[in-house]
């Protein structure tokens, strides 16, 4: 057994631990060492590791602030512009819908007094056929001429708004039926200048049935029209099935259109020839474009000025598009 | 310095001073108690001074047996009786009267 500690020893040994005391309380202490292993203390450094540790968390935090901040302002200024877009996009449906309806009522209120001025000019010619002198029959000539210019610009136009407005349900068109229906329309023309329509095996589809032939009629009317000089019209129809759509090839050996033209094609009046050269409105390619367009699908070309064109249009395959949608 | 002007002969002519320093490898306070230890036996104890580490991390033991707890501490061996300084040995005063160096 120990004795008892001194009076002395007891008091050394306080000293000790009052020395171990002010050493941990000034922190000039790395480690503490225990029974089984050694406590590293490293306050001061954890301590200053924190307050880092805190400084870069509140940045960090007050960024993310920020970041958010600059989202939502972001946010609502898209949602303002999509809003903006939104009205904007129904005004100009609006717009549309006017301007069909407009085009519509003025091509048909103007059919009656054209007919006003061909009748009388008719009963003009027959009332005073002798008593004018030469030039007022070719005056009168003139005016019975562009009376029918001005009628079939007329038709064209309401052609081209009823597109929107007067489109039936889609219903399942068979092609070559539409196709054989346009050549009867076409017979005159095809006779008159000996050409030769030939076409593959065509789909049946879901559209407008009227509206398809009216696409074929313009495609092949054109076909027609604008042959070479001496040589006749050969056009070949075509349809083949590419990514879930029908593509539809009207091929002729007319005298082809320059690459650079193609852009002014379906555009509304754009004529790339005088009326002189070849007649019509320059709306048939505009009313097929509006055509296919109500159908989904698209109309271009490919040509070789002097060799000849081919225009291609595409109808959605299957069940197809209910085309009430743009009435 | 005026007090060690006063101190060194006396220091000088005295015994050999056993003094063990007990470390937490190269932690901070260690480190600083390390080169303060040597900064004093430089001036004080010149020639006549012998410093053993032990660092508490590879051999706890010898800590535990002395009763060491925490580091760094120094203990005087030699001469008895037995001392013992805990900290960094950065008041060079303090650690003086306690290897009985100073007056």
């Amino acid at each position: 057994m120990e004795t008892k500690p001194s009076y002395e020893e007891l008091a050394g040994k306080l000293a000790e631990l009052e020395e171990v005391f002010r050493a941990l309380r000034s922190q000039e202490v790395d480690a503490v060492v225990g029974t089984k292993s050694v406590f590293m203390l490293r306050l001061r450094e954890t301590e200053d590791a924190i307050k880092k540790q805190r400084t870069a968390l509140e940045e960090l935090l007050a960024e993310r602030g920020r970041l958010l901040e600059d989202a939502k302002a972001r946010q609502a200024a898209l949602e303002r512009q999509a809003a903006q877009l939104q009205r904007k996009s129904r005004e100009l449906e609006e717009a549309n819908t006017e301007l069909q309806q407009f085009a519509y009522v003025a091509s048909h209120d103007l059919r009656e007094p054209l007919r006003m001025i061909a009748g009388f000019t008719q009963s003009l010619e027959k009332r005073y056929r002798g008593t004018l002198d030469t030039t007022a029959n070719e005056y009168i000539a003139f005016i019975v001429d562009g009376v029918a210019r001005m009628q079939d610009l007329i038709d064209d136009i309401l052609a081209y708004s009823r597109v929107g407005t007067r489109g039936v349900p889609f219903e399942p068109v068979g092609m070559e039926d539409a196709l054989q229906n346009v050549l009867v329309n076409l017979k005159t023309s095809i006779e008159e200048t000996a050409a030769t329509v030939t076409h593959g095996p065509l789909p049946v589809i879901q559209a407008d049935p009227v509206q398809m032939m009216q696409v074929l009629q313009n495609l092949i009317s054109n076909a027609i029209k604008f042959h070479r000089a001496g040589a006749p019209p050969v056009i070949h129809v075509t349809a083949g099935l590419e990514g879930g759509e029908w593509v539809f090839s009207v091929q002729d050996n007319g005298i082809g259109i320059a690459p650079e033209l193609f852009g002014r094609l379906f555009t509304l009046f754009q004529r790339l020839h005088t009326r002189e050269q070849y007649p019509g409105s320059g709306l048939g390619l505009a009313i097929t474009k509006k055509i296919v367009g109500r159908h989904g699908g698209r109309v271009w070309v490919e040509s070789e000025p002097g060799k000849g064109s081919t225009f291609h249009f595409s109808i959605a395959a299957g069940s197809g598009r209910d085309g009430n949608a743009d009435q | 310095m005026k007090a060690s002007d006063d101190l060194a002969p006396v220091a000088q002519a005295g015994p050999i001073y056993v003094l063990k320093l007990y470390v937490a490898g190269a932690e901070q306070h260690s480190r600083l108690a390390r080169e303060n230890l040597q900064s004093i036996c430089d001036e004080y104890l010149k020639d006549r001074c012998r410093i053993v580490e032990v660092d508490v991390l590879t051999d706890f033991a010898t800590a535990l047996q002395e009763r060491i707890f925490v580091t760094p501490a120094l203990v005087l061996e030699q001469p008895e009786p037995r001392v013992t300084v805990v900290g960094t040995l950065g008041d060079r005063g303090k650690v003086l009267s306690a290897l009985r160096l100073g007056i």
